[in-house]
């Protein structure tokens, strides 16, 4: 597997000359108005004319252990031997995201599936459904990651997803990795700690929280807010919400704000939020978010062959919350730097800050969505026997 | 620049400010220390807001988990009086219950006492076959109904959780004894055999309520020989091994009677039920002895189960957890080694003739048991000749064909067998003529059931005067027991006299002064009545009194309260205590108690049994003149 890392700003045009005629597969992440501009995405096409192109707008680029804004990153993949095959469906409500996840799973099916990535717009979508949908149609087994696009300083207003030349924010896009010698791998971990009392989502429907413990959820977080609550739904980023079934189990699930309405007084989450569910407000400690990252990388590794296999080459494709940037600010590049720590020069990565990221569970195996994460993706080719 | 010295969020900070050449451009950098700046002021501002709220909302659910704490105290609080109120009522409602019982009791007894006394004393009179007949089916009748006011009374107690046991050392073996006496009489007027088979493991002496004990087995045994017209009915106990002093009894009330369907087996236990409704018409009884029994078991730690197959019998299994008895004496009358005689049994009914073979192999006696006069001749005159001669020969009276006494007769008439054997004679019914038993060489008799003790007993006495070539009277129970064991007190039916001691009895009730006077008179006692507490209390003051019998419930001053003032009296005088006896119709748990405490030494139940009488006179007056004397002499 050959792969080629670039990255685009605007002062400095291109970081190097494309060079992998061949790749099969693109996977690039840019700041909203360079995809609206539409200039970069060309010269992209027709730097790589043979491959799949698949992108989204994004609140930060990562680019080799560093965070940038206003950029364009890229990774150009061509294989030895495995195929990548894409689909994408276009999305107007929300309710529709089981059935889209569906018909992605469907059409991206086959008996040697190994993983999907999938982008997908930041708004219309319950993330939670949508990962229901694929795995509907495909077996456990396959490895479904990737993330929703979102846009910088989380303003949650309009997102792209990109396809080939065109893009769309009503569009959810994913590549398919087929063959034996593909190998993917993951990590996804929080690093958010839970404080203050357990409560019981005492009042909920699909991704819509109304009531806490009986109260209003609205309230409760502009209490906690203070003076910020004027920049929700961006600053409800500062406290995530842990969710478990019940008291006792371990397969918890962070959720983040997207949205509210003022009315009745209810909080809009990019997944599900069950009533009946415990919750609990969620802090960022720094060096814990730092750790969180770090272990994300590790595990990563762990459940891949890189460390038994020396000439094996990766890409690492990180998808990381935009809460943590937006909690972090400068600090944030000391995650993707710790990242960076934990892998060897064996792996190149390139990333971007999401609306919510898919991934499997670390403790459950389990693949969802998820909030507030640094989500990595190991992707890479078995060298030949 | 970008030195390593700095903070890592500077170094980064300097390097973006960093153009081509290498110049830091100190109007890029800046805006994002300040934005650093900033954001670290955000970060800490709302540490401390989150730390306040949490602090805050904890401090809430605190105060809400307290409140609640509160509340549920009270709420405990508020429940706890409630039913304590509750409890004080039903407490109210079951003592005046038990109040009312006692009451009752007491009423009812009273006049009981009346009837049963006077008609034993009518029954002694000169009267006209008719009007003895009468007086037989008053007295019947009285004590039937007795019976039904006792069942009536113990279950209210039961009921009531009044009902206590009073444990005892008591003989196991006298009891039984006792009580197929007490039994015997019926089933020999029904024609059925009554068996009692007493492991030789049974411990003889006990410790238990023998009252009780005596009340199950009379009930079991008392049904079994209701509802059986011919076989037997037979009283097994066994025993197992003791566990830290507690001794499980199994007891088997077996007959061959007209059983219980299979239907019915479950709920005979409960009250007022017997297992036909037109049970109790035929064969009478309230329906309650078997409830009670059920309960005097369980309170024994025991329990009681049943098996019947209709029209061939029932048996009654239940077993009792009884400590050992404390004062353990020996009942061997004679040393006499018996084991390795040769005996051979005679028996037609097998049942019988098989306890007493179990009986006698226990002891180490080489047993044969035959069924017919026929086989026995013959077996004995076989052992003879083989030189293996049998040396006892246990015979029942009643045989096939033939007595006990015409077998024995036959046998001594034998040159063979002639005063061969030591022999010995049972029987269920009347014991025949002694004299023409002695003629025949016959050593001695013993009424069915039949006891080990009583058997190893006859044995050994027989066998040793035997191998002593020692002539020696006519063996019966009597003779047996009464010779040789000393701690048997004296034949009920001998009155014992007393005639230099001096009763005072304090009574009221005119019918009650009437009879306890003639009953006192037969054993020849000076009697002094008092109408109550008051004047027997006076009397006493004056009066010189070996024993006073005391009534409890009197007008003017009770039997209590008598009693008290005479223990002062005789505190403030430095008397010796005179021996008071309370006489109650008051049955209930705690009399007893109750009149212990008030200063009286025993306790008598109204309407007054002749035994238990004989007991207490002879309790408190058989040894010369102890309380009197020493009185006098001070």
């Amino acid at each position: 597997m050959k792969v080629e890392h670039l990255t685009w700003q605007e002062s400095r045009g291109w970081s190097a000359e494309p060079s992998l005629q061949q790749a099969a597969v693109v996977i690039y992440f840019a700041a909203k108005h360079l995809l609206e501009d539409g200039n970069v995405l060309k010269e992209l096409k027709s730097h790589y004319s043979n491959a799949l192109l698949l992108g989204c707008s994004s609140g930060g680029e990562i680019f080799n252990g560093e965070v940038q804004e206003n950029t364009l990153v890229v990774t150009a993949i061509e294989p030895r031997e495995f195929r990548v095959k894409s689909a994408q469906a276009t999305i107007d409500k929300m309710e529709d995201s089981f059935a889209v996840g569906k018909h992605l799973g469907e059409a991206l099916n086959a008996p040697d599936l190994k993983s999907i990535f999938v982008l997908s717009v930041g708004s219309y979508v319950i993330g939670s459904d949508l990962v229901k949908g694929f795995f509907e149609m495909i077996p456990e087994h396959v490895i479904v990651t990737g993330g929703f696009a979102a846009d910088m300083d989380a303003q949650f207003g309009q997102t792209f997803v990109g396809l080939d030349e065109s893009i769309s924010d009503k569009v959810i896009a994913a590549v398919g990795f087929y063959g034996d010698s593909v190998e993917v791998s993951y990590g996804s971990v929080g690093g958010w700690d839970p404080f203050g009392p357990e409560r019981v989502i005492s009042k909920a429907e699909n991704n819509i929280l109304y009531e806490l413990d009986g109260k209003p959820a609205l309230k409760l977080y502009k209490e906690y807010l203070g003076e910020e609550a004027k920049d929700l739904p961006r600053s409800a980023l500062y406290f995530p919400l842990n969710i478990r079934p019940d008291k006792g189990s371990d397969h918890d699930i962070v959720r983040t704000i997207i949205g509210m309405n003022e009315e009745d007084q209810s909080l809009i989450f990019a997944g599900d939020v069950p009533q009946g569910y415990v919750a609990r407000l969620m802090k960022g400690d720094f060096n814990h978010l730092i750790d969180g990252a770090e272990e994300a990388a590790s595990l990563a590794i762990k459940h891949s062959s890189l460390e038994e296999s020396e000439g094996q080459k990766a890409v690492a494709l990180l998808v990381s919350c935009i809460g943590r940037k937006v909690l972090m600010g400068q600090s944030v590049a000391d995650e993707v730097e710790a990242i960076e720590e934990r892998f060897d020069k064996r792996v190149s990565t390139i990333g971007y800050y999401s609306y919510g990221e898919i991934g499997h569970h670390r403790s459950t195996g389990k693949c969802g969505f998820h909030n507030q994460t640094m989500t990595i993706t190991l992707l890479s080719e078995r060298t030949q026997a | 620049m970008g030195d390593d010295t700095l903070h890592r969020i500077l170094q980064r900070q300097v390097k973006k400010a960093t153009d081509q050449e290498g110049h830091v451009n100190v109007a890029s950098l800046l805006p994002l220390v300040s934005q650093a700046y900033e954001d670290f002021e955000q970060a800490r501002l709302r540490a401390e807001r989150t730390l306040q709220l949490m602090s805050d909302e904890m401090s809430e659910q605190y105060s809400e988990i307290t409140f609640q704490k509160t509340h549920l105290e009270e709420e405990v609080k508020k429940r706890t009086a409630e039913m304590t109120c509750a409890k004080e009522t039903a407490e109210r409602a079951s003592r005046a219950k038990s109040d009312f019982l006692a009451n009752m009791s007491h009423e009812i007894r009273t006049p009981m006492n009346g009837v049963l006394g006077m008609t034993s004393l009518l029954l002694e009179m000169n009267l006209t076959p008719e009007q003895r007949n009468t007086a037989q089916i008053i007295q019947k009748s009285a004590e039937n109904l007795l019976d039904i006011i006792n069942d009536i009374l113990d279950l209210s107690k039961i009921e009531a959780e009044k009902l206590q046991l009073d444990p005892i050392s008591f003989n196991l073996y006298t009891l039984l004894e006792d009580i197929t006496d007490l039994i015997r009489l019926k089933t020999q007027e029904k024609c059925i055999e009554l068996l009692v088979n007493v492991d030789p493991s049974v411990p003889q002496f006990l410790t238990g309520d023998p009252l009780r004990i005596r009340q199950i087995i009379i009930n079991l045994a008392g049904n079994a020989i209701k509802f059986t017209s011919k076989g037997h009915v037979l009283v097994n106990v066994e025993s197992k091994p003791p566990k830290g002093g507690q001794i499980e009894l199994c007891f088997r009330i077996e007959d061959t009677g007209i059983g219980i369907p299979q239907n019915k087996l479950d709920y005979i236990f409960s009250k007022f039920t017997q297992a036909e409704e037109g049970t109790t018409r035929k064969f009478g009884g309230t329906g309650l002895g078997l409830s009670i029994s059920k309960s005097l078991i369980e309170m024994m730690g025991g329990s009681i189960k049943v098996t019947s197959e209709e029209g061939k019998g029932s048996a009654f299994h239940f077993s009792l957890f009884l400590q050992e008895g404390k004062n353990h004496i020996s009942c061997h009358y004679s040393d006499f080694d018996i084991k390795g005689i040769n005996a051979l049994v005679l028996d037609d009914y097998p049942v019988n003739g098989y306890i007493m073979e179990g009986y006698l192999k226990r002891f180490g006696l080489g047993t044969h048991l035959c069924e017919t006069t026929d086989d026995a001749m013959k077996v004995l005159l076989e052992a003879k000749q083989a030189g293996n001669p049998f040396e006892l020969l246990i015979v029942d009276y009643r045989l096939d064909g033939m007595t006990g006494l015409d077998f024995v007769e036959k046998i001594q008439a034998n040159p063979l067998l002639q005063n061969s054997l030591g022999i010995l004679m049972f029987s269920a019914g009347q014991m025949p003529s002694q004299s023409k038993m002695s003629t025949l060489g016959i050593g001695g008799f013993f009424s069915k059931p039949f006891y080990p003790r009583e058997v190893k007993t006859f044995i050994q006495v027989l066998m040793e005067a035997r191998h002593e070539k020692r002539e020696i009277s006519f063996l019966t129970k009597y003779e047996v027991f009464h010779i040789k064991d000393p701690n048997t007190s004296p034949s009920a039916d001998i009155t014992r006299q007393y005639p230099d001691k001096q009763v005072l009895v304090v009574e009221d009730v005119k019918v009650n002064q009437m009879l306890i006077t003639k009953v006192l008179a037969k054993y020849a006692l000076g009697v002094h009545m008092a109408d109550n507490g008051r004047i027997g209390f006076e009397m006493f003051q004056t009066g010189e009194y070996d024993l006073i019998l005391m009534d409890c419930q009197m007008p003017e001053m009770d039997g209590f309260e008598s009693t008290a003032c005479i223990r002062d009296y005789e505190k403030a005088k430095a008397l010796p205590a005179t021996p008071i006896v309370a006489l109650t119709a008051d049955a209930l748990v705690g009399d007893r108690e109750k009149c212990i405490a008030a200063g009286m030494d025993d306790y008598l139940n109204k309407p007054l049994r002749f035994q238990q009488l004989d007991m207490v006179l002879e309790k408190y007056l058989a040894e010369e003149g102890t309380y009197r004397r020493k009185r006098m002499g001070k």
